[in-house]
């Protein structure tokens, strides 16, 4: 019986009669069930201190899982390492047993861990602060963040044994003030690098090159710490580790956490519309599923994509539950909450005393909150490795558990929850980094400069430092004597790079209905697009005109307004190819790789009519050419291929083939949507073939396109089987796009195309 | 990729064109200056001797041999610091460095400094034509510094010395300060002019208060640019005016300290002073166990017209109080209760605080409970009539609260004390 309602459903239960439910039943595209995993355990490791076993054996720990045992064997062995497990299986233990050990056995030894956000290292200080006392031993831990109040900071600094913070900090903070820190860098033996996987894209390419830097000062320090990362599931964790710091390591990989039975749904919202292709509301379909198994006291976590839709989902629920659970027992957890609330949330959930929450991606970390029976995912989160992280919330050791995954009508969903061997039988995406992009690269030379002359035969990254080293004193901000580069400017250079946004200078959006007010931004490829003079600009639901785009200053003034149309920019994007890499030819076609300047500008902006997508009107758009430098993958075609195709029905092919790839490229990416951009081309500038290009959307690429090029063949393959299995008649946003776009025929001259292709491959 | 160099071209394209001037690559020296040859490399040394009777400003550079006993007063921690034992054992020191912050990055260029000898008073800059020749100086500095017991700055607490501090450990020297102590002259400025001049930068402090005036002097913040460009072209001109700038600075920490020392001695005349200042330099005195030389400024303050110096009574007061010298402080108690009570009967409540001192005083050191009741009365009585004209902040709510606690137990007392009385009537 459920403790706390009374009710007699258990989870098994649930599931016994979610079967026996037709209409819910008829939404289900795939049930899988993963079997029950048993522990695998294995001995304390020999030599292990008595103070940590006498700790573990006070939490009734006797034996390690075989992962958390192998870890602390090759970490005391000397080996970096890189563990790989799922949530909730024990694997701070994998580093903070080998950090505690070595403290012990030396008074001077220091680790330093660093964490994605503050709030996971506080977690983790918590956590270690216990185990630390449960043994009486003198070790001090300490984050060191932001909220670290200055009167304390020089005792960490010269005192703490384990200090915990994150990159950015290590960035800004530490690594520019070390001598500072003479204290921690001397004596430096580990450093624990948790959640290495989200170190990806263009914030993993920043953190490789801070790790560069880190290495950097050890070593002036003459100390040579050894890296202890963790990582949730991915396809490549020792691959990406290596990127990452640089240095070989041993992959632990072998789980021993046990796990009970998991059922993975895939639910499909019915469609309501068929020859639009429009479905119910994802939002809808997930609170039902979510408020049946709350009212049967099954605590459930539901995982939304936006802070807006976490809001939508909490106000329903807790509205359909308040009779049976009061709302006090169903909460919102995102950023954007005080820490405070944050703590308090998880601890409710830890004791029970929460039955339910909705979370963005916030709690798809390592965030302690105890283990839940039932997952409701609200839209694909945009990678196989965050659903399973999602996913993995659910899951106690002796019972069942089950997990929803409900689509929204966004193609990326729609494919996914048609093709579940897509998400079954893949391994889940890679991490990709790309630390010698030249501009990412050129800022952390900087930094490591202010930080530590450099000397003539030093090493940072794999592209030549004396090249960029004497660019840089062309522009006047190293000097070089006697073979050494001094850092020789004014500017502390850390403070004008950050580490998490993709282009660093966002425009601000503000509303002035009622006295100015900023009320969000929006990053600066997306500007001219979204916010030129005109646009209607949704914020939450609400409907905003942009009064004045001052692009100099970045900045829209916005009024809120309420009309029946939205604004659609249209971009004229010409692309030239630099300098190609890597190219190789196939039956009927080349593909490509190398860079290419994108050149766009803004032309005009159509006002369409809500619902009736009628074009009610139109304006140009002043604003000036954007350039970028990037890299990209492409590939033309032959006129084999193409031969008997009227222009304009090559032009819907091409344009209905750019969309659906543009949807499934994220998918092997493991990279957001925006980040990667696809242009067709009918006539292309140089070659003047049919040419479809990928780039990446960031100064210098990160290596999404290089990753695509080697993909190619799957990528094509994948289009195939998306565009032939979709249901609609002749295009529908989720495969070719709208038939207003592609033509009434575009479907199947996409379709045609890719299967001429195919033809000539075998 | 192509070549990393095209790459960088092309980036460059979008930012700043470099600069292609020539390197002039002038070897001349600035003037007084020699270049010092080391076992660990060479590095430039400029060296000015001034005559004690030399004038800077109001004072002449030798006054401080008659006043530096009581400098080690300027910290807060004096108590338990070292005390001054010569004028020249003082080092006054600035640096020019190439950024803000002191971060690892930020590198002292020019070290000045500049101390006393029987005769003379001797400024020295110590300089490096490039990054190179660091590690000389950084030596050669140490070295120096062992003969000083007090180091005299101007925030160089917190910056010059911290910064000069992280360059013995980029280039892994142990230094040794030999316990100097540190005396920062812009905390103390700060205390005594924070009200009376805008900006209490040296530059602005030197003007104001120590009538001392630059010609053509080269700002501070103009340095790092100043040095970038001679390491570009190896043209030492623009230097010259570096070195004088940071040369004038080691002389005005001189003469503060002069003016300190003159303010520490109760010899500085005060009735020419600011009576902001003048008040300050009371509280600091007093701060400082130098009660005597606050009485004089205290007093001085009394002789100022009635507008001007009423502002400050009820804190002068305080301070008496705390020494228990309650004559005084009734005095000032009483004047100020008399300017609460002319005019408008509704001065905001801080105003009425002279009458509750008084009330305290008479209730808890004469006992005159009555005398005591009549005061806190008649402070209600005020604080009502403001009440009805003005809402009252939470401050204020809290204060009157208090006095009707106080009247309260006022009233228990005068009438245990009467009733005392009839008591002893009784027997």
């Amino acid at each position: 019986m459920n403790r706390i309602t009374g009710k007699t459903t258990t989870i098994e239960e649930w599931i016994a009669q979610l079967r026996l439910s037709p209409e819910l039943m008829e939404q289900v595209t795939s049930w899988r069930t993963i079997p029950v995993r048993d522990a695998k355990y294995a001995d304390m490791p020999v030599g292990l201190h008595p103070k940590i076993q006498k700790s573990l054996a006070d939490k009734g720990i006797t034996q390690l899982y075989t992962h958390q045992h192998d870890a602390f064997v090759q970490v005391t062995s000397g080996h970096h390492v890189v563990t790989v497990t799922p949530t909730a299986s024990g694997k701070t233990l994998c580093y903070n047993l080998p950090v505690l050990q070595a403290i012990l056995e030396d008074d001077s030894a220091r680790a330093l861990y660093l964490f994605p956000t503050k709030a996971l290292a506080q977690d983790q200080v918590a956590e270690l602060q216990e185990f630390v006392n449960r043994m009486d031993a003198d070790i001090k831990t300490h984050t060191y963040d932001g909220d670290t109040p200055p009167t304390v900071r020089q005792a960490i600094r010269n005192a703490g044994h384990v200090v915990v913070t994150n990159p950015d900090m290590l960035h800004s903070a530490i690594l520019p003030h070390h001598t500072k820190w003479v204290k921690l860098f001397e004596n430096l033996k580990y450093i624990v690098i948790d959640e290495v996987h989200t170190y990806r894209g263009v914030f993993g390419s920043h953190v490789a090159n801070v790790i560069r830097r880190l290495k950097r000062i050890c070593k002036f320090y003459g100390s040579n710490p050894q890296f202890i990362c963790a990582s949730a599931t991915i396809d490549n964790p020792k691959e990406h580790a290596e990127r990452l710091i640089e240095e070989k390591t041993v992959l632990i990989d072998n789980n021993g956490a046990p796990a009970g039975e998991k059922h993975f749904v895939f639910y499909n919202p019915p469609v309501v519309n068929k020859q639009l292709g429009i479905r119910r509301s994802s939002v809808l379909e997930s609170q039902k599923l979510a408020a049946s198994l709350l009212k049967n006291g099954i605590q459930t976590i539901v995982f939304a994509r936006s802070r807006v839709r976490v809001e939508l989902l909490l106000t329903y629920l807790q509205d359909l539950v308040k009779s049976e659970l009061g709302s006090k027992s169903i909460r919102g957890y995102r950023g954007g909450y005080l820490p405070k609330q944050r703590r308090e949330i998880e601890r409710g959930l830890r004791n029970g005393e929460i039955r339910g929450v909705v979370s963005t991606n916030a709690l798809e970390l390592g965030i302690d909150i105890g283990q839940l029976q039932a997952c409701v995912l609200n839209g694909y989160p945009g990678s196989i490795a965050s659903v399973w992280q999602q996913s993995g919330r659910a899951g106690r050791r002796l019972e069942s558990s089950i997990t929803f995954l409900v689509a929204s009508s966004n193609p990326l969903d729609q494919y996914i929850i048609q093709n579940p061997q897509f998400f079954f039988d893949r391994p889940p995406e890679q991490a990709r980094i790309h630390p010698d992009n030249l501009i990412i690269l050129i800022d952390h030379i900087k930094c490591a400069a202010y930080e530590l002359p450099f000397e003539q035969d030093e090493k940072f990254g794999q592209e030549s430092l004396t090249d960029v080293l004497e660019f840089l004193q062309e522009e006047r901000v190293v000097h070089q004597v006697n073979n050494r580069w001094y850092w020789m400017d004014q500017a502390f250079p850390a403070n004008h790079i950050s580490l998490r946004s993709a282009a660093q200078e966002n425009f601000v959006i503000i509303d002035v209905t009622h006295g100015p007010k900023v009320i969000g931004e929006v990053d600066r490829f997306s500007a001219p697009t979204m916010i030129h003079d005109e646009a209607i600009y949704i914020h939450e639901g609400v409907q905003f005109q942009v009064e004045k785009l001052d692009y100099a200053e970045k900045k829209a003034f916005v009024r809120e307004v309420k009309v029946d149309y939205f604004t659609d920019a249209n971009m004229a994007i010409d692309l030239h190819v630099l300098h190609v890499d890597r190219e190789r030819e196939h039956p009927g076609l080349s593909r490509y790789y190398g860079e290419v300047t994108v050149n766009s500008k803004p032309t005009i902006f159509k006002k369409i009519k809500l619902r009736t997508h009628e074009n009610i009107g139109s304006g140009p758009i002043h604003l000036p050419e954007e350039q970028l430098h990037t890299s990209s993958y492409w590939f033309t075609l032959e006129e084999s291929v193409t031969s008997g195709r009227s222009t304009n029905d090559l032009q819907f092919a091409l344009l209905g083939l750019a969309n659906v790839l543009v949807h499934i490229a994220p998918l092997y990416l493991m990279c957001d949507p925006m980040d990667i951009r696809v242009v067709p081309q009918v006539k292309a500038t140089q070659s003047k073939k049919p040419t479809i290009y990928f780039y990446d959307r960031y100064p210098g690429g990160i290596g999404l396109s290089e990753r695509l090029f080697e993909l190619h063949g799957s990528l094509l393959e994948e289009a195939t089987r998306l565009i032939g299995k979709c249901t609609c008649l002749s295009g529908c946003p989720a495969c070719v796009g709208p038939v207003e776009e592609v033509g009434l025929l575009g479907k199947q001259h996409a379709l045609d195309l890719l299967r001429g292709l195919g033809e000539k491959v075998t | 990729m192509s070549n990393l160099h095209d790459r960088l071209q092309r980036l460059r394209s979008t930012s700043t064109t470099p600069s292609t001037e020539k390197k002039i690559m002038d070897i001349s020296l600035p003037s007084n200056s020699r270049v010092v040859e080391t076992d660990e490399g060479s590095f430039v040394m400029r060296e000015c001797r001034y005559s004690l009777d030399h004038q800077h400003g109001h004072y002449s550079l030798g006054q401080l041999v008659e006043g530096y006993e009581l400098l080690s007063r300027i910290s807060k921690r004096f108590q338990s610091m070292k005390n001054v034992q010569s004028y020249r054992d003082l080092l006054f020191f600035d640096t020019e460095t190439t950024g803000l912050g002191v971060g690892a990055g930020n590198v002292p260029f020019m070290i000045g400094y500049g101390y006393y000898t029987h005769t003379e008073f001797v400024s020295v800059q110590l300089f490096i034509r490039h990054p190179g020749e660091e590690r000389a100086m950084l030596l050669y500095f140490n070295e120096f510094i062992q003969r000083f017991t007090h180091l005299v700055t101007y925030n160089g607490r917190t910056f010059d010395w911290p910064i000069v501090k992280n360059r013995y450990v980029m280039n892994r020297i142990p230094f040794t300060d030999g316990d100097l102590e540190q005396l920062d002259l812009l905390y103390i400025s700060r205390n005594l002019w924070k009200n009376s001049i805008i900006s209490c930068r040296l530059s602005n402090v030197e003007e104001q208060r120590l009538g001392i005036r630059r010609h053509n002097d080269v700002s501070g913040a103009y340095a790092p640019m100043i040095y970038f460009q001679y390491l570009a072209d190896g043209d030492v001109g623009p230097l010259e005016g570096v070195f004088l700038h940071n040369e004038l600075d080691v002389l005005t920490l001189a003469t503060l300290a002069v003016h300190l020392g003159t303010i520490l001695a109760g010899q500085l005349d005060l009735s020419k002073v600011h009576t902001d200042d003048v008040f300050r330099i009371g509280v600091w005195l007093d701060q400082v166990e130098l009660l005597e030389q606050a009485e004089i400024a205290f007093a001085e303050l009394l002789k100022r017209p009635a507008e001007t110096r009423r502002r400050y009574l009820l804190a002068i007061a305080t301070l008496y109080k705390k020494k228990k010298w309650f004559e005084q402080a009734v005095q000032l108690w009483e004047e100020a209760a008399g300017i609460g009570r002319v005019g408008q009967v509704t001065h905001p409540i801080h105003m009425l605080q002279p009458l509750i001192e008084l009330a305290m005083y008479y209730e808890h050191q004469c006992k005159r409970y009555d005398q005591a009741l009549d005061l806190v009365e008649e402070v209600l009585n005020r604080a009502e009539k403001r009440q009805a004209i003005r809402r009252l902040s939470d401050k204020d709510r809290q204060l009157i609260e208090q006095l009707h606690k106080r009247r309260a137990r006022l009233m228990t007392k005068v009438y245990r004390g009467v009733s005392g009385e009839v008591d002893l009537l009784m027997f």
